[in-house]
């Protein structure tokens, strides 16, 4: 006897437009050995200052809306530019390198055209205020229902809004908050089976990597990044938790964005 | 209250594809150099538009010498407008005008470069966030690109240093928002000038190790240090009278002349030995 | 843009061009000032205990009141005391001194034969206000005071605070001691640009650890206070001669970092020879 289970109209809406996305499984073996990430997860991007974290959230978001025969997945993408760190030209140098190493015979012209076309699928929202990221929001879902080949959503950062919304007279906790906004995130990522992915500074909100969590209010992959920068050279690591799994892998950052080391 | 509704009916915001993003971008030069050729190597080529950079340093580490210099050559070039937001008496008249007459420019050229750099005496938060709703309301596609220096934001901030209440941090968060709104939406570049502080309480030396001691970081705080996107830190060289600037991203280092030479009539000249 | 920020640096190199520095009677020293000590900038002296601090600010007080008509600033002084070391009879006594010298000058300067401008020492003693304050609240008080009174009386010059570290360096709250100091210096900054005037403050020495492990004196009040103050001139005795001081330039608008040597006189702050 199958189990029945009761959802609003917004989530028919939902899971009828959902039916096809596009999925980001094997989006990327150095990232997500495990062939991940399926639709409904969360990935948070999480380090000090200056470890790669808006590079890493890029590089992601580059792997998606690339057609498949350039090395993605062929995916439209939401991003939320809430920290200013966004670069076009450096994300078109990303485009640009996934695609010549996936396709390297592929005529210059050609590639450049491809790249071109497939920014038409990354929806930009900048918002400089909580109630224009309330607003965003609101539109994303809207968006989600009406693009069925948005399969991720990404936000650079959690937490850009917090300093502005704990006040004297309504204080949160910055755990409090946080929690608040995965849940958020889990909620639209299981509804529309898109796969949410985001950066938190690791000065925001440092306490969720050590109180025991829910799997709502916690992310699927944590990827932690770390410098191992000295004046000689220059290097990187990410250290992933995948509830429970863990993998690691070395990389660097150029112009062009990460470029992953083998182990 | 923040209602559905209301925020439905307020919206202003919406999203922009990538693809008009670039289309918008390439239109105009993104990277104003600095003139001073040492610093747009550390810069990448120089401030972009779009990016907020920081330079931080010890007092009397060549901070405000250099956004001084930065802000009389980009002042010289057509088509870029400045602003030099001053919160300290530090810009001189007289300073600039020698500064450019060492360079042998005429007196017709050295108003009219004057003339270009707009000067914001500003002595608080509050102003300053009046100052960034007013260009944002005021600036169109059609404006000149605009580098606003900032001469400092610390000084600005101290005035709530440690306050009980969340007050100080709450207007440090509205500034960067309204910072990153202007850069964002607008043909905008920010420098900013912060300092750097030593750890807060010092204990004798047999308590506790020297390195603890002499914890040197930018001040205004964790929330701060995420919001640059470049930080330039300038430091003296042990034992000699050379200035280093030195980008935390790319760790590239770069050096500028002895400290007697270091004119105030003259830019920074660079140092002929650099790391 | 014009309308958002409406002054550029040529207003202000015009506005510069006006002011009337106060001299110190130090000619090197007013040189690489350009000029004296200038209007819109607090300027500190820094120094450890009897290196002429409370000298200057003496001198200052009086030579503020020199008059327009020889090329002086023609104004008054506020001199507001956070450590008890005003002397009433040194004050007068340079007074005396500069107004003599004064006194001939009025006699060959063609401008004033007809309405001789008054520099007696009674006028310049009244010419200097003066508030003590025992401790912060004191000193906050007296601004507000200043503040108040600069609406009424124009020809306020210059305020001294001789010393602006007394009063803080006593609070145990560091981070209070931060804020209450850049707000007393905001405030005068503030009167500073909007009544021309200048602003000097007094300052000690302290001691710091440094990058060997070695203990170095440095001025008190820690790196944001030197972050906040437009120029600062340390002082200290000169070892070898009697009378003799030394001001190294460590922070100053128009010279590079430089030592001069100088006097303290019966008459006050004279350049050494």
């Amino acid at each position: 006897m199958s189990t029945i289970v009761a959802e609003s109209g917004a989530q028919l809406v939902a899971r009828i437009s959902s039916e096809n996305r596009p999925t980001l499984e094997n989006l990327c073996s150095d990232l997500f050995p495990d062939n991940g990430p399926p639709p409904g997860r969360i990935v948070e991007i999480t380090g000090e200052s200056g470890t790669g974290k808006s590079h890493f959230l890029m590089e992601i978001m580059a792997r998606a809306i690339l057609p498949t025969e350039y090395g993605g997945r062929d995916a439209h993408v939401i991003f939320f530019d809430l920290d200013c760190k966004f670069w076009i030209i450096r994300f078109l140098h990303i485009l640009e390198k996934i695609a010549c190493a996936s396709n390297p015979d592929s005529d210059e012209k050609k590639t450049k055209e491809v790249i071109e076309k497939c920014l038409n699928g990354l929806f930009i929202f900048n918002c400089f205020s909580p109630g224009e990221y309330e607003g965003a929001l609101q539109e994303m879902e809207e968006l989600l229902t009406s693009d069925s080949s948005i399969a991720l959503v990404t936000v650079g950062t959690i937490g850009a809004f917090y300093w502005v919304e704990c006040t004297e007279e309504k204080p949160i906790k910055m755990t409090t908050y946080y929690k608040k906004a995965l849940q958020r995130f889990r909620k639209v990522s299981n509804d529309y089976k898109v796969v949410f992915a985001f950066t938190r500074p690791d000065i925001f909100a440092p306490d969720v990597e050590k109180v025991p969590t829910t799997d709502a209010d916690s992310p699927d992959y944590r990827i932690r990044l770390i410098s191992h920068c000295t004046e000689e050279a220059r290097g990187f690591e990410a250290e992933t938790d995948a509830r429970g799994q863990s993998y690691r892998t070395l990389f660097n950052i150029d112009n062009f964005g990460i470029k992953f080391l083998k182990l | 209250m923040l209602t559905k509704k209301s925020v439905l009916k307020n919206r202003e915001v919406s999203y922009v594809s990538a693809y008009k993003l670039y289309q918008q971008t390439i239109q105009r030069p993104q990277i104003i150099p600095t003139g001073v050729k040492r610093i747009d190597e550390l810069l990448d080529g120089g401030l972009q538009i779009g990016r907020i950079v920081e330079i931080c340093g010890q007092p009397t580490s060549a901070k405000s010498q250099l956004s001084l210099s930065i802000a009389v050559n980009v002042a010289s070039r057509k088509n870029i407008e400045t602003i030099y937001v001053d919160t300290k008496h530090d810009l001189s008249g007289v300073v600039i005008r020698n500064m450019l007459r060492s360079r042998r420019y005429t007196e017709n050229v050295i108003a009219e470069t004057l003339q270009k750099i707009r000067v914001a005496r500003i002595y608080s938060v509050e102003k300053l966030i009046e100052l960034f709703e007013n260009l944002d309301k005021r600036m169109t596609d059609k404006d000149n690109s605009l580098v606003i220096i900032i001469d400092s934001l610390p000084s600005l901030m101290y005035l709530h240093h440690g306050e009980a209440k969340f007050e100080g941090l709450n207007l440090l968060a509205e500034s960067v928002l309204r910072m990153r709104k202007l850069v964002s939406r607008h043909q905008v570049a920010i420098l900013v000038v912060n300092i750097i502080t030593c750890g807060r309480k010092w204990t004798p030396v047999e308590k506790k190790k020297p390195e603890e001691m002499r914890l040197q970081k930018p001040s205004l705080g964790k929330h701060w240090q995420t919001v640059p996107c470049v930080r330039l830190l300038s430091k003296w060289i042990i034992d000699s009278h050379a200035v280093s600037f030195y980008n935390f991203a790319n760790q590239m280092i770069t050096g500028f002349e002895e400290r007697k030479k270091l004119s105030y009539t003259s830019s920074l000249r660079m140092a002929d030995k650099s790391k | 843009m014009a309308d958002i920020v409406g002054t550029t640096a040529l207003d202000i190199l015009i506005e510069e061009t006006k002011q009337r520095p106060i001299i110190t009677l130090c000619r090197k020293l007013d040189t690489a000032l350009g000029g004296g000590i200038a209007p819109g900038i607090i300027t500190e002296f820094c120094g450890p205990p009897g290196s002429g601090k409370t000298q200057f600010c003496f001198q200052l007080c009086v030579n503020v009141q020199i008059p327009r008509s020889i090329g002086g600033v023609g104004g008054k002084a506020i001199f507001i005391d956070t450590n008890q070391d005003f002397t009433p009879y040194r004050v007068k006594e340079i007074a005396e001194i500069c107004s003599k010298r004064y006194e001939d000058v009025f006699k060959n300067s063609p401008q004033t034969s007809s309405a001789e401008p008054e520099f007696s020492v009674e006028k310049i003693l009244d010419g200097i206000r003066y508030y003590y304050c025992n401790d912060r609240y004191e000193l906050w008080a007296a601004i507000q005071l200043v503040k108040a009174r600069l609406k009424e009386e124009k020809d306020i010059k210059l305020i001294v605070i001789d010393s602006i570290c007394s009063p803080i360096r006593v609070m145990d709250d560091y981070s209070e001691r931060i804020r209450v100091l850049y707000r007393i210096l905001t405030d005068l900054q503030i009167m500073a640009d909007e009544y021309n005037l200048a602003v000097v403050l007094t300052n000690n020495l302290t001691s710091k650890p440094g990058e060997n492990n070695q203990w170095y004196l440095c001025p008190a009040l820690g790196d944001t206070h030197t972050h906040k103050i437009g120029q600062r001139i340390l002082l200290g005795r000169n070892p070898k001669e009697k009378d003799h001081y030394v001001a190294y330039l460590e922070k100053v608008k128009l010279s590079p970092p430089v030592y001069i040597g100088f006097k303290i006189t019966d008459g006050g702050i004279r350049g050494a020879d």
